[in-house]
C-alpha cells in the first residue's frame, strides 16, 4: 500500500501500489555499481551520505565553540586549541557542507530531470566531481582533525605562512581539490541547462530551482579559479618558509602585500557565500508555491534577480576588507556596491511573500522550514546592510554582531533550505514517506534552537565582543550560555531528523509519484525515478507552478498520486 | 525525434561542413609570427611605457587566435557570451584592486 | 562525407546537440583558465606597479632568445592543432596523425627549451629558494649579482619576489602545457588505432581550443615577464 498525503486533509490516503519499471536504487545493488556510476541521482545520493557526515563533524566542533565559551575564561579548550577547533568548524561547514550541499545533492539529482533530460550533459564528469571533492576532503579533514589549523578559515598571511606551525598547507592544498569539484560540477549543470532542455521547456518555463542552480553554477565557474591562484601562492610563499629561504608574495617583511592576499581570497569567497545561498532560495520558490497552492508572484523578477544576485555579488568583495587597509575610494565604491547586492534578495523576499498571499497554505515539514527561510534570512539579510555601512562596519567588523548576521543567512537561511529541500523532495529520491509529525516538530526544535543560539550574538557583537576569542568579559556570560544552550536545542532537532529519516528508509509508507501534488516535471515520474529518468522525451506545455490550472508541465493533472 | 534506446545511422550528418580554410589558417599564423617579431624588436628599443605596445600586440594576436582559429567567428551567441563574460570578469578582478592600489596613496582606513 | 553517428551518446538526442554541448563545456572550461591565470597577472601587475625598477633591472636578465623560440614553437604547434581539425573531418588518417604528432613535437621542445632554461636559471643564481640566490657572478660582470643590485639600488627580496612569478608563472603554464601534449597523444594513439572517426572530430576540435588558450596565455606571458627592461645579454 502506499500513503500519500492529501493536502486539504493533512491525511494520508491509501491508494494501491503502482507497478513501474526498476528504480534507480534497485539498479544494481554491488558497491561498485554504486562507486562506478554514471547516474546523476546515484552521484546525488554519493553526495548527500558524505555531505551529512561532514555537517556532523563540523557540527561537533561547533559543539565544542559553545561549550567552551560557557565560561568567560573558556571552559574546555586553551587558547591554542580554540583557534583550531573555529577554523576546523569554519573551514568544514564552508567547504565540505556550505558550498557543495545543495549543487551536488538536489542539483546533480534533479536539475537534468526538471530540464527533461535523461543525464547530465557529461555524466562521467559528474562521478568524477565526486571523487574529487573525496580527495580534497581526504586532506581537509586529516588537515582539521590530525593537530589542526589554527589560522581562522580565512587563512590570512603572513600568520598563516609566517608563523603557524600546524597544518595549513595540507589543509589550503585540500581546499585547493575541492575547488576543482565546484567546477566540474558548476560546469555540468550549466551545460545541460543550455543544451538539454526538453522540447517545450523553454526558458520561462524553468522552474526557479534550475535558475537558482543556474546563477549558482556561473559563480562556481568564474569565481573558484581565482580562489585556486590565492591558495597556490600561499601554498608556494609556505613552501619556501619550510625551505628556509622565505619569499615574501604576501609577507610586509620581504616586500609583499597581504591586502593582495586578502583581494584575492575575498574575489571567490564573496561570491561563494552566493554559491551557498542561492540554491537555497531556489528551494524555497519551489516549496512555497507548492504548500500554498499558488503560481508564483512575479516569475521574471525571481529568475533574473537570481542572475542579477550573482553578477553584482561579484562586485562587492572589499566590504570584507573595511579596515584591512584599503584606499578610502576603494571603500566607498565597494560599500555603494554592497548595498546594490541587497536589492535582489530583498526582490525575492517580496516575491514569496506575496506568493504566500492568498495561498491555501498547509504547514508541513518544508512548509515550516521554507518560512523559517523567508524570516531568518530577512534578519540576516538586514543585518548585512549595517556591515555594508562603512561607519557602522568600523565598530562591528570582526565582532559577534558578524558571526551572527553570517549565521543567520547561512544556517537560519541555508541550511533550513537544505532540511525544506531534502524533506520536500525526500519521497521522491527514496520512494519512502517519513513521519509527519516528528517531522515538523524537528522544524520548530531546530527554527527555535537556532533563534536561541544566533539572535543573542548581535548583542553581543553591537558590544564589543571580539569574534574567535576563547574568551569575554563576565556580565556577557548570560547571553553566551543562552546561545550555548541554544546548540543543544538544535541538536536535539538535528538527532530526531536524522532519526526518522533513517528510519523512513526501512519503515516509510511508500511514496507514489506525486504525494504534494505538485507540478514540477520531478512530480511526473515515478518515485524513485528509473534510470534514464523518462521512458519517452517529454513535451513541456505550460509553466512550472500552474497550480490555479493544477496542471503538470506535461499537462496532466496536478493530484496527489 | 530520435526515439528511446535506439540511435539510428544518421545519414545527413557531415562531419565536413565547417572545415576551415586552409588558406585562412595559414594566413592567420604568418600574422602571429609578425606581431611576436615585432614584440620582440620593440624591447630592443628601450622605450618608456612600450610595455603598452606589448599587450596591444598580444591583445590583438588573441584575438585573431580567437576569432579565426577558435572558430568564435562562425560561433553562436552562447560561446561569444561564455567568451565574453570570462574577460569581463577578468576585468572586473584588475579594475577593481588596481583601483584600490593606484588609489592608496590618497589616504585609507 | 557523411559518417555513421556511433559518437552519439545515449543521454543525448543527435549528433549536434552533442557536440554543442561539448564544445560548450570545453568553452567553459577555458573561462575557468582565464580566470585562474587573471588571478595571477593581477598579482604580478600589482607587484610591477609598485617595483616598476627593480622588476626591469631582473627581467633583462632572463634569456629572451629562448623565450622566442618557444612563442616561434608554440605559434606552430597551435597552427598543427589547427590543420588536425580538417584532417579529422575528412576522415585523412595519415595527415591527422602528422599533425597530432608535430604538435606532441613541438610542446615537447618547448618544454625541453623550458627546462633547459631553468637549469640556466639555477647556474646563474636566479632561483630565490636555492642557497647561490644571487651569489653567481655572470659572463661580462665583475662581481656576484647580488653585489650588483646593491650597486644599482635594487632590492634583492624584490627580485626574489619577480623570480618567484617567474618561475611560478611559466610553471603553471608549463603544466598546462604537459596536460595538453599528455591529451594530444591520447588522440594521437585513438587516431593509430583507427578509433577516431570523422563523426568524433570534436574530440580534435576541443582539444584545439585549450591548446590555443594555452598559446593564448604565453602570448601575454612572454612580454610581460621576457620583455620589462632592457635586456642584459643575449646568451644561449
Amino acid at each position: 500500500m502506499s500513503a500519500v498525503i492529501d493536502p486539504t486533509t493533512n491525511h494520508y490516503e491509501n491508494t494501491p501500489p503502482e507497478a513501474g519499471p526498476k528504480s534507480y536504487l534497485s539498479d544494481g545493488y554491488s558497491i561498485w555499481s554504486w562507486l562506478f556510476t554514471v547516474d546523476h541521482k546515484r552521484i546525488g545520493v554519493l553526495y548527500l551520505v558524505m555531505l551529512l557526515i561532514f555537517f556532523a563533524v563540523g557540527g561537533f566542533l561547533a559543539g565544542l565553540i559553545r561549550l567552551n565559551l560557557i565560561q568567560p575564561s573558556g571552559s574546555i579548550l586553551e587558547n591554542d586549541q580554540y583557534n583550531r577547533v573555529f577554523t576546523g568548524h569554519g573551514v568544514i561547514m564552508l567547504f565540505l557542507f556550505l558550498i557543495p550541499a545543495v549543487p551536488g545533492v538536489m542539483g546533480n539529482f534533479f536539475v537534468p530531470i526538471m530540464v527533461g533530460a535523461k543525464d547530465m550533459a557529461f555524466p562521467k564528469l559528474n562521478i568524477g566531481s565526486w571523487y574529487v571533492w573525496m580527495i580534497g576532503a581526504v586532506f581537509m579533514v586529516w588537515a582539521v582533525l590530525a593537530g589542526g589549523i589554527d589560522t581562522g578559515w580565512t587563512l590570512y598571511p603572513p600568520y598563516s605562512t609566517r608563523s603557524a606551525h600546524t597544518n595549513v598547507v595540507t589543509g589550503v592544498f585540500g581546499a585547493f581539490i575541492t575547488g576543482f569539484s565546484s567546477i566540474m560540477t558548476g560546469l555540468n549543470i550549466l551545460v545541460t541547462i543550455h543544451r538539454m532542455r526538453a522540447p517545450g521547456m523553454t526558458w520561462g518555463r524553468l522552474p526557479l530551482f534550475v535558475w537558482a542552480m543556474y546563477a549558482t553554477s556561473l559563480i562556481q565557474l568564474l569565481a573558484t579559479p581565482v580562489l585556486a591562484m590565492a591558495l597556490m601562492l600561499l601554498m608556494v610563499e609556505n613552501g619556501s618558509q619550510a625551505l628556509g629561504m622565505p619569499i615574501g608574495i604576501f609577507d610586509p617583511a620581504l616586500d609583499g602585500d597581504p591586502v593582495l592576499f586578502q583581494h584575492l581570497f575575498w574575489f571567490y569567497s564573496h561570491p561563494a557565500v552566493y554559491i551557498m545561498i542561492l540554491p537555497g532560495m531556489g528551494i524555497i520558490s519551489e516549496i512555497i508555491t507548492c504548500f500554498s497552492r499558488k503560481n508564483i508572484f512575479g516569475y521574471t523578477a525571481v529568475a533574473w534577480s537570481s542572475v542579477g544576485i550573482a553578477i553584482v555579488g561579484f562586485l562587492v568583495w572589499a566590504h570584507h576588507m573595511f579596515v584591512a587597509g584599503i584606499s578610502y575610494y576603494a571603500a566607498l565604491l565597494f560599500s555603494l556596491l554592497s548595498m546594490l547586492v541587497a536589492v535582489p534578495s530583498a526582490i525575492k523576499v517580496f516575491n514569496w511573500v506575496s506568493t504566500l498571499y492568498r495561498g491555501a497554505i498547509s504547514f508541513q515539514a518544508p512548509m515550516i522550514f521554507a518560512l523559517g527561510f523567508i524570516v531568518l534570512f530577512n534578519v540576516g539579510g538586514l543585518t548585512g546592510l549595517y556591515l555594508a555601512t562603512l561607519g557602522s562596519d568600523i565598530h562591528l567588523h570582526d565582532t559577534y554582531f558578524i558571526v551572527a548576521h553570517f549565521h543567520f543567512v547561512m544556517v537560519g537561511g541555508m541550511v533550513l533550505a537544505f532540511l525544506g529541500g531534502l524533506h520536500f523532495w525526500w519521497p521522491k529520491m527514496f520512494g519512502v514517506m517519513y513521519s509527519d509529525f516528528w517531522s515538523r516538530m524537528a522544524a520548530v526544535l531546530i527554527i527555535v534552537g537556532y533563534a536561541l543560539t544566533f539572535m543573542p550574538q548581535f548583542w553581543l557583537g553591537y558590544h564589543g565582543m571580539p569574534r574567535r576569542y576563547p574568551n569575554y568579559p563576565a556580565d556577557m556570560q548570560f547571553l553566551n550560555v543562552m546561545s550555548s544552550a541554544g546548540y543543544t536545542v538544535q541538536l536535539a532537532g538535528f538527532l530526531l531528523i536524522g532519526t526518522y529519516l533513517a528510519l523512513s528508509l526501512f519503515l516509510g509508507k511508500k511514496a507514489g509519484p506525486n504525494p504534494w501534488a505538485a507540478t514540477g516535471l520531478e512530480w511526473a515520474v515515478q518515485s524513485p525515478p528509473t534510470t534514464h529518468n523518462f521512458e519517452a522525451t517529454p513535451r513541456v506545455v505550460c509553466g512550472p507552478y500552474e497550480y490555479s490550472l493544477n496542471l503538470t508541465q506535461t499537462g496532466e493533472t496536478a493530484d496527489v498520486r | 525525434m530520435a526515439s528511446h534506446g535506439t540511435h539510428e545511422t544518421d545519414i545527413h550528418d557531415d562531419p565536413t561542413a565547417h572545415a576551415d580554410n586552409p588558406a585562412m589558417v595559414f594566413a592567420v599564423y604568418v600574422v602571429l609570427l609578425i606581431g611576436a617579431i615585432v614584440t620582440i624588436a620593440i624591447s630592443f628599443a628601450h622605450m618608456e611605457g612600450a610595455i603598452y605596445l606589448h599587450m596591444l600586440i598580444s591583445t590583438i594576436q588573441v584575438c585573431i587566435v580567437g576569432y579565426y582559429w577558435m572558430h568564435l567567428k562562425r560561433s553562436d551567441a552562447l560561446t561569444w557570451l561564455t567568451a565574453g563574460t570570462a574577460f569581463f570578469f577578468m576585468l572586473i578582478l584588475f579594475a577593481l584592486p588596481l583601483g584600490d592600489y593606484l588609489t592608496r596613496q590618497l589616504g585609507g582606513l | 562525407m557523411s559518417a555513421s553517428v556511433g559518437a552519439l551518446r545515449h543521454h543525448f538526442e543527435d549528433i549536434e546537440q552533442q557536440r554543442g554541448a561539448e564544445r560548450l563545456g570545453m568553452w567553459m572550461f577555458l573561462a575557468t583558465e582565464i580566470l585562474f591565470f587573471g588571478g595571477a597577472f593581477l598579482a604580478y601587475t600589482v607587484y610591477r606597479l609598485m617595483y616598476p625598477k627593480d622588476f626591469a633591472a631582473i627581467s633583462g636578465q632572463l634569456n629572451v632568445l629562448i623565450a622566442g623560440i618557444n612563442t616561434v614553437l608554440l605559434l606552430t604547434s597551435s597552427l598543427t592543432m589547427t590543420l588536425a581539425i580538417r584532417a579529422a573531418q575528412y576522415g585523412h588518417n595519415g595527415p591527422l596523425r602528422f599533425y597530432l604528432g608535430v604538435s606532441i613535437l613541438l610542446g615537447s621542445a618547448f618544454m625541453g627549451f623550458k627546462a633547459y632554461e631553468y637549469a640556466q636559471d639555477y647556474h646563474e643564481g636566479l632561483v630565490p629558494w636555492t642557497s647561490n640566490f644571487g651569489q653567481e657572478t655572470l659572463h661580462g660582470d665583475s662581481q656576484p649579482l647580488i653585489k650588483k643590485w646593491e650597486a644599482d639600488g635594487v632590492a634583492p627580496q624584490r627580485v626574489r619576489l619577480f623570480m618567484s612569478f617567474y618561475f611560478i608563472l611559466t610553471g603553471i603554464h608549463g603544466v598546462h602545457l604537459v596536460v595538453g601534449i599528455g591529451v594530444i597523444s591520447y588522440l594521437w594513439v585513438r587516431a593509430y588505432l583507427k578509433t577516431l572517426t570523422p563523426d568524433k572530430y570534436v574530440a580534435v576540435e576541443v582539444t584545439s581550443l585549450y591548446w590555443h588558450l594555452v598559446d593564448a596565455i604565453w602570448l601575454f606571458l612572454m612580454p610581460l615577464l621576457y620583455l620589462a627592461g632592457p635586456h642584459h645579454s643575449l646568451h644561449f
